[in-house]
């Protein structure tokens, strides 16, 4: 009772001080710089600063204030805590409360006023937050960030400066150390996520889609530092000098308050399971090893019919839960071990062989985001396989700073591609010469329309008690992509292509304010012209889908995704100011030239040849004819150079002798690099030297031409880098960049 | 004089403050030594001129952080009790002010000195007789010279004014620091070792700066040198 009043009192002084005051109106100022100075969420257009709407007008701004927020709470909380002390009056103060109430008091107390500056933020960002997001705005999505992000750091700032304080017992020491701490987050643990407690990271925030991952990996680093400074907090307690004494006596004396060292201990162990535990990123090992996809498991002698997969993903706590069935013969007549991979966040429950249960073994061996489970199977001619399976899907480490972005379960956006959709079976051979046929059962909730990377359309057939919907697909391949959300389609005619254009219904008023139609066929009419009509679709048809993701895309045989960042209307308005804003949207449009079909060979021991080379080039042509020169050197072969230098000039790489004395961690990074600067920046540049060689980008267009609509050889169907310099007249050291 | 000195420079380096502060600007120097400088900036060597500025860029924030708060203890605690002691000695107030000064700005660069020497010897034991010792001092100066006077100056005219005044300098330092500002504004010089080499269309390029960033440095000095005597005479021109 008797703390409570006190705090009642503590905070009424708060409030009345003209510091707080003016502390918090700096505070619910500081957003401000995040529209302007200081933007920590990446660019994802080639030129300027452009991020989503949300990026820009949301989470910027909270991440502004969380600085700005945590940095003024930490000054204001050592002038609180160090009053008593200026004012001569620690004897005073103690006699009427114990140190340890007055400490407790003052914590809560600034707490609440952080709590307090929030709110105020809050409503007072609304209306300007409002205006600037228009259609996309999402109050829920507005408080969500702002509560994640700003208001933790704020509270962090309290307890660190707090503990701080009561450790040191001096304002200018517990200034240092917080300075010290904010100054780590914002460098050292800079590729940290979890200990990134000021800056959290963020690499994009969706509009369209969903963010519900975004903010739970956000809430475990905060839960993370919560628990660890409430323990600091708690074990500064116990240095509360008492009775004039010193640290080491005072630290004698308080700990017999065993509660507290215990309390204390058992949030540091909380905290460290939280570091350890995380369930978002997988184990993979950070080496990327080209070979890895050797064929272990390849048996002749077991064929796959057919899969059968039902869904039934749990949106209220984003895991997916399944059972799959895979129709196989096993022509041994030997039992056999087969394989299959998984997202390393699921495990199985059961497997079953023809209905009776099999042994099964989770590898637990992280690789590129899989793992693998070994089933065992028996001498049946015909085997059915059975795996329930389920669990949280687990993002590849690798992309730590750009979560969020590669697997959704949520209410409104689902993506689960491949092995977090499903097992799949590895290395097994097709029973005939076409692909299996892949059936999938999916229960969605209401307004939840589903989409798979590919040209079939989902039927809904029935709905369940719950409200949900079931959806039935029926697809083919070993695995599937499988994309969910408030999807509305519109149908392109581009270059005699029958296109089906998913994208967000939250994006129809800029697609038709904007013309995307438009955009869309001008790619194709560009390719078409150059390199001639595509030939291989099944009734000239065709995909295009926006996801939840940013900066990239992919492409196959039917069907180009692209992120939900290719749309934006900074994008658009770019393009119509003559310079490109949708460079992703044309990329992976012109892959559907370069890189499907008969054209490049799943693998390439250069590495360096493969279909990313002509699509970047060929993208690079098509800005440059629509935005011109300039614009096309700044963001194409400025770029390309620079990445190429980036590499060759690192001073590792260019004085090898040296390379033992650089952490191993830091050459794995440049060993992952190079084949993706191989891909995208280095063969663009040779291309583009080919093109000078050969005489010109007419000549250049006809080549290309010609190795389009080439005759195919089947015996080696694959277009190769040796028959692209036949073609040019040239060989491989005439294209060696100097 | 020299025992005045002395005094001072004691009263500031066996003090809880500076020994903690002492103690974490080398374990941060440690972190950044050891997966930033490590790496070369710019694609030049971990240990050219260029990384080795980057790397005490980094450090810098917290280094002019723990000046102005020396700056700060010139005024409090110990050194107000001091005050009436030393008062009654012979000592003119201006004089004692600038040992005092002297003294703080020793302190630091005695931190500053440890922090090159952390660098130099994480340097040495990794690429041996690679380094170059000479060519690191250029970019110390550049970087230390400005900081020093120019925090000096700002944060003793700002004490002789208030308290509260003083307070806001070190946001401001970290604002500055952290907008996006042309290099020849950067007081901590923030980025321009990690980037200017990249502009300047070689491999391994000597250490040469531009005139602006010249300038700047400059005036950022000059600036400092004008502040410290505008806030030494201020604040003891009265008192005699
Ligand atoms: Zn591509």
């Amino acid at each position: 009772m008797r703390v409570v009043s006190l705090l009642r009192v503590e905070i009424r002084r708060l409030l009345l001080n003209r510091m707080t005051w003016f502390m918090s109106l700096l505070i619910i100022s500081s957003p401000a710089l995040g529209l302007t100075l200081y933007r920590p969420i990446s660019s994802t257009a080639g030129s300027g600063y452009s991020t989503s709407i949300s990026g820009t007008f949301i989470a910027n701004p909270a991440l502004a204030g969380a600085i700005a927020g945590a940095i003024l709470l930490a000054v204001l909380t050592a002038m609180e805590f160090s009053r008593p002390a200026r004012h001569r009056m620690n004897a005073l103060t103690d006699a009427v409360i114990s140190p340890f109430q007055g400490a407790v008091v003052r914590t809560i107390s600034l707490l609440i006023t952080a709590a307090v500056i929030q709110g105020l933020t809050l409503l007072a960002w609304l209306p300007f937050t409002l205006v600037q997001t228009g259609a996309i705005f999402q109050l829920d999505v507005y408080v969500s960030l702002y509560l994640a992000i700003m208001l933790p750091a704020m509270i962090f700032a309290v307890l660190m400066t707090a503990s701080a304080y009561l450790l040191t017992y001096r304002m200018d020491l517990t200034l240092a150390l917080f300075a010290f701490f904010a100054l780590l987050s914002l460098t050292v643990w800079d590729e940290n996520w979890l200990l990134r407690w000021i800056n959290p990271s963020i690499y994009y925030v969706s509009d369209a889609f969903s963010t519900s991952r975004l903010l739970r990996y956000i809430l475990w680093n905060r839960l993370l530092w919560g628990t660890i400074l409430s323990s600091i907090w708690l074990l500064s307690c116990l240095s509360i000098r008492r009775y004039g004494k010193g640290l080491v006596r005072s630290a004698t004396i308080n700990v017999r308050k065993g509660y507290i060292p215990a309390l204390s201990a058992l949030l540091i162990v909380f905290g460290w399971m939280a570091y350890t535990g995380q369930p978002f990123l997988d184990h993979s090992k950070m080496e990327l090893d080209s070979n890895s996809k050797r064929f272990l498991y390849s048996d002749e002698f077991v064929t796959i019919s057919s899969i059968h997969v039902k869904a039934f993903p749990d949106f209220t706590r984003a895991r997916q839960h399944g059972i799959a069935e895979y129709q196989l013969q096993n022509s041994s007549e030997k039992p056999q071990t087969i394989a299959f991979s998984i997202n390393p966040g699921y495990s199985l429950s059961s497997a079953s062989v023809n209905g009776n249960p099999a042994v099964f073994r989770d590898l637990h061996n992280d690789e590129e985001n899989r793992k693998t489970i070994e089933v065992d199977i028996p001498g049946d001619k015909e085997i059915e396989v059975t795996l329930e399976y389920g669990g949280f899907p687990q993002e590849w480490n690798i992309l730590a700073l750009r979560q969020g972005l590669d697997s959704q379960i949520s209410r409104d956006y689902l993506y689960l591609a491949n092995q977090d959709f499903a097992p799949i079976p590895r290395d097994l051979i097709w029973g005939s010469d076409e692909p299996n046929p892949y059936y999938i059962e999916v229960d969605l909730p209401s307004g939840m329309t589903p989409v798979v990377f590919g040209t079939e359309t989902a039927q809904s057939v029935g709905k369940s008690s719950d409200g949900s919907i079931r959806w039935s697909i029926e697809t083919n391949g070993a695995s599937v992509i499988l994309y969910g959300g408030d999807y509305m389609s519109r149908q392109i005619d581009a270059a005699g292509i029958q296109v089906d254009f998913w994208h967000s219904a939250k994006h129809n008023v800029l697609m038709n304010a904007f013309d995307a139609d438009d955009v869309i066929r001008q790619v194709f009419q560009y390719c078409t012209s150059k390199y001639g009509p595509l030939q291989f679709y099944k009734d000239n048809k065709m995909r295009i889908i926006e996801i939840g993701s940013a900066g990239g895309g992919y492409a196959s045989q039917g069907a180009s995704v692209m992120g939900e960042d290719s749309f934006s209307a900074r994008g658009f308005q770019d393009m119509r100011k003559g310079a490109g804003g949708n460079e992703v949207l044309a990329h992976e449009i012109i892959h559907q030239w370069w890189g499907l079909g008969n054209m490049f060979a799943q693998d390439d021991s250069e590495r360096s040849w493969s279909s990313e080379g002509l699509t970047v080039y060929t993208t690079y042509r098509l800005m440059k004819e629509q935005y011109g020169e300039a614009y096309a050197r700044e963001n194409y072969v400025d770029k390309w150079q620079a990445e190429v230098d980036d590499y060759y000039q690192n001073f590792y790489i260019r004085n090898p002798a040296f390379l033992d004395k650089l952490p191993k961690a830091y050459r794995t990074r440049m060993d992952n690099g190079v084949a993706q600067m191989k891909q995208y920046s280095e063969m663009p540049l040779k291309l583009l030297k080919a093109e000078q060689l050969v005489g010109g980008e007419q000549k250049m267009d006809d080549i290309l031409h010609a190795l389009f609509n080439r005759e195919i050889d089947y015996a080696s169907p694959f277009l190769t880098y040796q028959q692209f310099l036949d073609a040019c007249g040239l060989t491989k050291e005439d294209l060696e960049l100097g | 004089m020299g025992k005045l000195f002395r005094y001072e420079l004691r009263l500031i380096a066996f003090n809880r403050f500076y020994i903690g502060f002492f103690a974490v600007s080398l374990c941060f120097g440690w972190l950044i030594l050891s997966t930033g400088t490590i790496q070369g900036v710019a694609h030049t060597a971990p240990f050219s001129p260029w990384s080795f500025g980057s790397y005490l860029t980094d450090l810098m924030p917290l280094l002019s952080i723990a000046l102005l708060f020396m700056v700060w203890s010139f005024d409090s605690g110990q050194a107000r009790r001091a005050k009436p002691l030393l008062n009654a000695a012979t000592i003119a107030p201006f004089r004692h002010a600038a040992v005092k000064c002297a003294a703080a700005a020793t302190a630091w660069l005695l931190l500053s000195a440890a922090i090159m020497l952390l660098g130099i010897g994480f340097l040495i034991f990794i690429f041996g007789n690679a380094v170059s010792i000479p060519a690191l001092l250029a970019p110390a100066v550049s970087i230390l010279l400005p900081v020093i006077l120019f925090l000096m100056g700002s944060g003793l005219l700002a004490l002789s004014r208030s308290r509260k005044i003083f307070l806001g300098l070190p946001p401001a330092l970290l604002a500055l620091h952290l907008l996006p500002l042309p290099s020849w504004m950067h007081l901590l010089a923030t980025n321009f070792y990690s980037t200017y080499p990249l502009h300047m269309d070689m491999v391994d390029p000597g250490f040469t700066v531009p005139v602006s960033f010249i300038a700047g440095k400059l005036g950022y000095t000059l600036a400092g040198m004008i502040m410290l005597a505008l806030a030494l005479r201020k604040k003891y021109s009265c008192h005699t």
